[in-house]
């Protein structure tokens, strides 16, 4: 019996030894899935660590965060969640790592801001109590006083991006890095101004019992290397 | 609860009642067929029948946003017909439910008119009894059980829809934002008090839709019992 439990222990201890170079898991916004994969498959490659990476809405990640799940780093795509996290006490260190941008994309004509003044259908937007993309587009069209009875609501830029791609809507406001990252012709979209609308600051954290690598990780996506791809991904990069 | 969780919870029943009649109607037909036929084609319509239950609703979903889309056969089709387009709108997803609750509805009721004895048809049928006569006055009595079981589990079951909703919905308020829809919400805006709130409604509202067919088919075998 008490060969069993020492070498369980032995188990339990060799498990806790592997856990230092264990994969760093990492949870993300799904906007910025594509460009987290490009900035991770670089620092994988020089550094022989690897990521886990999982994407979904920034709610359902904070859902699972906050209900234990162990990730080691999570990609918001906005600032309001990862500061609840950190109110939490869940948190080793917060940052900025991106401003996303809109762009209004117009499948049928081209895209300008006269296009869009000048639009009367239905436009597809993410949910602006969901997404902060979606709010920001209400700012937007408040500001433009654009009616805003005519919209369709996706949960977030990926579903209105579906909405428009499969041509059930035939305008919609989408992430520049979308629209970037689906190679969409540049005259059917209309890159926002940003003066327009607030800023839409994505943050991150590292949760408080994270890998130690997690710190290095963040410094690889601030570093030159993360910021190129971030800013050629359609990102404004933070300062 | 918020008169927006009163809507979606309106709208919700709205359409599991519509989506329920409309399986009446189409779904007993089809269920009669195949308690009866011995056509080959039996081999493809079973299937697809029960195709609901086994694929995502995901895989549904998409489908039917690519099926509506006004540049396809379809959706061009219904929009030159009526006008408006399915996507996004009540009459798309009340036709996207009579798809994802379509099993749930044929399978008891087939089964139950396959329990059917035919010697009881038959004698009916040379006593003079004209098929409809048949249908309403002796086949729908001996199979009425099947039938509520296929009513309640596929009122019960669109209640419970969420991921073609989620594709082919829009979420927009009194047309397309069902229960499912607004807990989902709820959950991404961090409202956890809410999401409780309408989570538990469901919760109850499952527990006692079920709880009533279990009690109404012990009754039933019980009757079965005392008249042998």
């Amino acid at each position: 019996m008490k060969k069993t439990i020492l070498s369980l222990l032995s188990l339990i201890s060799l498990y806790s030894i592997a856990e230092n170079d264990a994969p760093l898991k990492v949870a993300v916004a799904s906007n910025f899935k594509s460009t987290l994969e490009k900035i991770s498959a670089a620092y994988e490659k020089k550094r022989g660590i690897n990521l886990i990476i999982s994407s979904s809405s920034s709610g359902i990640l904070f859902a699972q965060i906050i209900n234990g799940a162990p990730y080691d780093i999570f990609f918001s795509a906005d600032a309001t969640r990862p500061l609840r996290l950190e109110k939490e006490g869940l948190v080793r260190q917060r940052g900025t790592y991106a401003y996303g941008r809109i762009v209004f994309w117009l499948k049928t004509n081209q895209a300008s801001k006269n296009s869009l003044l000048n639009y009367n259908r239905s436009i597809a937007i993410p949910n602006p109590e969901l997404a902060p993309y979606g709010a920001a587009t209400i700012e937007l069209l408040k500001k433009l006083k654009i009616n805003t009875e005519n919209l369709i609501y996706g949960s977030n830029v990926n579903q209105v991006f579906s909405y428009v791609e499969t041509g059930n809507v035939s305008a919609g406001f989408i992430a520049l890095s979308q629209a970037l990252d689906k190679r969409l012709f540049a005259e059917k979209y209309w890159l926002v101004p940003e003066p327009l609308h607030s800023e839409i600051e994505q943050q991150y954290i590292i949760s408080k019992k994270a890998n130690p690598l997690a710190e290095n990780f963040i410094d690889w996506v601030n570093g030159s290397v993360g910021k190129d791809i971030i800013q050629a991904s359609g990102y404004r990069e933070s300062e | 609860m918020t008169q927006d969780d009163l809507i979606s919870l309106w709208l919700t029943v709205k359409l599991a009642s519509i989506t329920t009649i409309w399986l009446i109607l189409l779904g007993t037909p089809i269920a009669w067929w195949l308690s009866q036929t011995k056509s080959i084609w039996r081999n493809i319509v079973q299937p697809l029948v029960a195709l609901p239950i086994v694929l995502p609703p995901t895989v549904i979903g998409f489908y039917l946003l690519i099926a509506f889309s006004p540049e396809h056969f379809f959706g061009a089709a219904w929009l030159n017909s009526t006008g408006f387009s399915l996507a996004f709108s009540f009459p798309g997803l009340v036709i996207g439910s009579i798809i994802y609750s379509l099993p749930f509805f044929v399978q008891p009721v087939q089964v139950s008119f396959q329990s059917i004895h035919k010697e009881i048809v038959e004698t009916a049928e040379s006593l003079g009894a004209a098929p409809l006569d048949r249908f309403f006055n002796l086949l729908l009595p001996i199979a009425k059980k099947g039938f509520l079981i296929g009513i309640c589990l596929s009122f019960a079951h669109t209640i419970g829809e969420f991921g073609i909703v989620l594709m082919i919905g829009g979420n927009i308020p009194n047309e397309t934002r069902l229960i499912s829809i607004a807990i989902f919400d709820q959950v991404e805006i961090l409202n956890y008090e809410r999401a409780h709130l309408l989570s538990g409604v469901l919760l109850i509202f499952s527990f006692l839709l079920l709880a009533f067919l279990y009690r109404l088919d012990n009754l039933w075998a019980q009757k079965k019992n005392l008249s042998n």
